[in-house]
């Protein structure tokens, strides 16, 4: 198996907000929920992430508010609003839509050789 | 968990405490901590799983960094926002509550709008009179005023052509001076049509200098002053009024006194010169002067050397311009100021004789610049204190609104106990709560505020009237516009803090447990001795206005009752421009006689005659005189106020004339120069001596006195008896008289046939600015009316207000003692004895407040003492009458709420809970 990926520009953004879309999560919750769909093979540092839900935060995409987790500590608890759902369904598409036409044509001239 | 929005409500904070870092901080140690223990769970040695958790993490520093500043950033907008919400929150609220009691609103904003509204529109009036600069002038702040001491002793007098190229040249570079002169009224002819009209004569650079840029073609060409340049630049009002405003007037040739000058352009709207204030009807190169003072056409023989021209720009006796300079940049008017009085030295030094007043001192050079180069000196002085004295009336009402504002907040603080108990106990912040009670005051003031401006605008147009009537020859305009705006918006706020600070601290701090234990009775007691006090207070200042408000109207009535010495009523006066082109000395006496007897036999009219100066309308004039044997002392003033006349005059003023008699038909050209002088003069240099066939001299001619006149107010009301010296107008030919008409009815209404008679003895002899005698001197009684009427007014307003206040302390402390009361008359305690104790509190507030009031008018009609007139500011009398008047008012209001208490029925009271 090869190593961790590095991220696409733009993809984490996306990801957060992708996770975030299930059930509203503190930090770690995110970044372990990223590495459960990825399987791990995604290198993402976790301030990187951080950063991102703050960023997200203040374009008023997702929302925090202080809550308690299940051991009984304080922890801010990220939801998608409902700007940051149309985003996600915007870059979604867009991102898909990239995906596609750049895989279309690296197979397609793969097999033209 | 209660939610933001309800918090907010109540007032209970809606984050908890800690600053943002901590925030961050926790965040971030919580997932280190949580990554710590998965790595852990999956068998990593506690150690590793640290570092594997920081290394994961990345750069912990710089993350930490940029999250506290997004953090950072959202907070100040939530801030912001949060506090937004919460002022829109207390804004509703406090509408509401304010809709629950309506009377209360009502009473506050009526209250507030008339402090706020009278504030407002004397601010306007004031900045109008006092603040505003000059209308098109440039740079006003730069411009300097320089004045000469008069001959006969004040500071701020005239200076002489000589003076002002002294003065300019010595300054050099120092600073740029031009000169004005101003002459009486010129008849200016276009076409077939005369007017008189206001003519100011400027030096060339008048204009360039003040920095002044013309409606149509160009103004004064700066250049020699002393040359002959033909031309007229006209004042915007008279071009309007007279010319149609046609830009085609350029070019155009008028007259003046029979001069031809060319226009060459006109003056903007509404310039005054370098003070804004001094409009002038047409403005004439001052080299064209001498020759229109003398009448003669066309540049005067010879130049500057023609002896009138000569006396003009020659003699530095022959004082009349007044001096503005400009200062560059970098140099101070103090600069000036010295480099002028050390010129000034230096005259005096080269030429003792014109530079030595009567008092035997040299003449000093004052220089003023700044705001107070704006208006005349004298003017600014009275102004100033009659701006502040205004200023001062109006605060002192805002301060009783206020108060009484104040005092029904607390009031309803009072009953307000259980809701603000409530919401203690619910966490909410005392300083929450007192600023959701602030809130509500400003909401107060804000529509006080609103309703005051539009007062103020109503009052505004009153004002301008009365500003047109002051004693200055000023064009001044009130208007409200954006400062006067800020000064409203200003003055609500400070309102608004004034008498909202006090019971939104008071009724916060009420403690929270007692009151809802049902205790709050006992709680009250603070703010009731809060509340007595505020009422004092309120009579206090009370006492202060009626007693400045009676010294005025006392002042007015004595000035009236000590007698003007003439009879104003009924009289309308004409002035006659009779150096109209054409008239001598004869024709002219021949004008006069005709015009006297023609008018005398018309309709209405009692008597006529001519009189060359006015009593009281702020005109005068003077020149040496010395009673014959009399032996001056050293610098002794020996001008003495004088007035040409015809026979009859002083019998139409009502002048008695005692010891001798009046002028008549006999004291003619050629005859005997005759004299009558007033009991001042008598009393000043033959004290208690026949004084009739005693001569007098004036210059070369000697005259007999023929009569002693009483002695009458010449130039102010208040002033010390001054001698006066009346002359026959047919010995001796004075061009410029004023016709005094007296009628049977309104003398208004005879002015359109003594027009027309006029109009048939010379078609082409201007008349204007006729009016009647008492108009005439109602510049010098105005003030003192107006200040009087202010006082009167507001006292009475402010007493009304405070006896309200009295009334709404004692009926709710009735209301609230009602069970103790009860008990006290089912304990067998008479209705009488009850009352009795209430009126006594009521009077002991009124009592305190009084003295107070007292001690505080004695202070503040201090400056009122330069209005005052005959009347001792400690009157014995006044202040009897004025305790008198405000005690049997506050023994009403003290009385209505005994009453009520009185009949009490003590089953229910007691019952009540």
């Amino acid at each position: 198996m090869a190593g961790p990926l590095p991220l696409v520009k733009g993809t984490l953004d996306i990801l957060v907000l992708k996770a975030l879309s299930w059930s509203p999560m503190h930090g770690f919750e995110i970044t372990q929920w990223l590495e459960d769909q990825s399987g791990g093979s995604l290198d993402i540092k976790d301030s990187a992430l951080y950063q991102a839900v703050y960023r997200m935060e203040e374009r008023k995409l997702v929302k925090a508010e202080w809550g308690v987790t299940e051991n009984n500590r304080r922890a801010r608890y990220y939801h998608v609003t409902p700007a940051g759902r149309t985003h996600l369904r915007a870059e979604t598409a867009n991102f898909l839509r990239y995906a596609q036409t750049v895989s279309g044509i690296l197979t397609a001239s793969a097999a033209g050789r | 968990m209660i939610r933001p929005g309800i918090r907010r409500i109540l007032g209970i904070p809606v984050r908890g405490r800690g600053s943002l870092a901590d925030h961050v901080d926790e965040e971030i140690r919580l997932h280190l901590e949580l990554r710590r223990a998965e790595l852990i769970e999956r068998g990593w040695v506690p150690d590793a799983a640290e570092r594997e958790a920081r290394r994961r993490f990345g750069d912990l520093e710089e993350s930490r960094r940029v999250m506290r500043r997004m953090a950072n950033w959202r907070t100040r907008r939530m801030n912001a926002r949060e506090w937004l919400a919460t002022f829109r929150q207390d804004i509703r609220y406090g509408a509401r509550q304010l809709r629950r009691s309506p009377g209360f609103a009502a009473a506050s904003v009526l209250a507030l709008a008339l402090g706020i509204g009278a504030n407002t529109a004397i601010f306007s009036f004031v900045d109008g009179l006092l603040l505003r600069p000059p209308a098109h002038v440039d740079e006003p702040e730069r411009l300097v005023r320089v004045y000469t001491s008069d001959f006969s002793g004040p500071l701020y007098g005239a200076s002489s052509y000589p003076d002002y190229v002294d003065f300019s040249e010595g300054l050099g570079s120092a600073a740029e001076l031009a000169a004005i002169a101003s002459a009486p009224p010129m008849p200016l002819v276009t076409g077939d049509e005369a007017e008189l009209v206001a003519v100011e004569y400027a030096t060339p650079n008048y204009f360039s200098l003040l920095g002044v840029d013309p409606v149509v073609g160009r103004l004064f060409v700066p250049g020699s002053a002393t040359e002959w340049v033909a031309e007229i630049v006209l004042g915007y009002d008279l071009w309007r009024r007279s010319f149609g405003g046609r830009a085609g007037v350029v070019g155009e040739i008028v007259r003046v006194n029979g001069q031809s000058l060319t226009v060459v352009g006109v003056a903007p709207r509404g310039f005054g010169g370098p003070g804004g204030r001094e409009p002038a009807d047409a403005y004439v190169p001052i080299g064209v002067l001498p020759a229109i003072r003398s009448g003669v056409t066309g540049p005067l023989q010879g130049g500057a050397s023609t002896p009138a021209a000569d006396s003009f720009f020659g003699r530095r006796g022959s004082r009349g311009l007044a001096i503005v300079g400009r200062l560059p940049p970098g140099v101070t008017a103090d600069v000036v100021s010295s480099r002028l009085e050390a010129i000034g030295a230096a005259l005096f030094a080269d030429d003792p004789g014109a530079w030595t007043d009567v008092r035997d001192s040299p003449r000093r050079v004052t220089t003023i610049g700044g705001r107070q180069a704006w208006l005349s000196p004298s003017v600014h002085r009275s102004m100033i204190g009659f701006a502040g004295v205004l200023m001062g009336l109006v605060g002192l009402v805002l301060l009783i609104a206020c108060a009484n504002v104040a005092n029904l907040l607390l009031a309803r603080g009072t009953t307000r106990r259980r809701e603000v108990a409530v919401r203690l106990a619910m966490g909410a912040g005392r300083g929450r709560l007192v600023r959701q009670f602030f809130t509500e005051s400003l909401l107060l003031a804000g529509a006080g505020g609103t309703i005051g401006m539009i007062l103020a605008v109503s009052v505004t147009s009153v004002l301008r009237r009365v500003g047109q009537a002051l004693p200055i020859n000023a064009a001044f305009d009130v208007r409200l516009d954006l400062r006067v705006l800020l000064f409203a918006v200003g003055v609500s706020i400070f309102a608004g803090i004034v008498f909202g600070l006090l019971p939104a601290v008071a009724t916060a701090r009420r403690d929270a447990v007692s009151t809802l234990k049902g205790e709050g009775l006992a709680s009250g007691r603070e703010s009731s001795t809060l509340r007595a006090g505020l009422v004092a207070g309120q009579v206090a200042i009370c006492v202060v206005l009626l007693i400045c408000a009676s010294l005025l109207v006392r002042s007015l009535r004595n000035a009236f009752d000590t007698g003007l010495g003439f009879e104003a009523a009924r009289v309308l006066l004409v002035p006659l421009a009779v150096p109209a082109p054409g008239y001598t000395p004869e024709t002219g006496q021949n004008f006069y006689n005709t015009a006297l007897e023609r008018i005398g036999t018309l309709p209405g009219v009692e008597q006529v005659a001519l009189g060359q100066q006015v009593p009281l309308s702020g005109a005068y004039s003077r020149r040496p005189f010395l009673p014959e044997g009399y032996q001056p002392g050293p610098g002794e003033d020996m001008e003495l106020d004088f007035s040409y006349v015809s026979p009859g005059y002083l019998e139409l003023m009502r002048i008695p004339v005692a010891g001798g008699l009046a002028f008549d038909e006999s004291d003619r050209e050629g005859a005997a120069p005759v004299v009558i002088v007033n009991q001042a003069f008598v009393d000043r240099f033959w004290p208690g001596q026949d004084v009739v066939g005693r001569r007098l001299g004036m210059g070369p001619t000697t005259m007999q006195i023929i009569g002693v006149a009483e002695t009458t107010k010449l130039r102010a009301l208040d002033e010390e008896p001054r001698p006066n010296v009346y002359l026959p107008l047919a010995q001796r030919f004075s061009d410029r008289m004023t016709l005094h008409v007296r009628t049977v009815g309104d003398p208004a209404e005879l002015l359109p046939s003594v027009r027309a008679e006029l109009g048939s003895i010379d078609p082409d002899l201007p008349i204007a600015g006729e009016r009647t005698l008492e108009s005439a001197i109602a510049g010098q009684v105005l003030p003192l009316r107006m200040a009087g009427t202010l006082f009167s007014g507001f006292g009475l307003v402010a007493l009304t207000i405070a006896m309200i206040g009295l009334y709404g302390v004692l009926a709710y402390s009735v209301g609230q003692r009602t069970r103790e009361i009860g008990i006290r008359i089912a304990l067998g305690a008479t209705g009488g004895r009850l009352a009795l104790s209430i009126v006594l509190r009521g009077m002991l507030l009124v009592g305190v407040g009084v003295g107070l009031g007292l001690l505080g008018g004695l202070v503040a009609a201090r400056p009122l003492a330069g209005l005052l007139f005959g009347v001792s500011v400690t009157d014995r009398n006044a202040l009897a009458l004025l305790i008198g008047l405000i005690s049997v008012i506050s023994l009403l209001a003290s009385y209505l709420p005994a009453r009520r208490a009185t009949r009490v029925d003590p089953m229910v009271a007691i019952r009540q809970t």
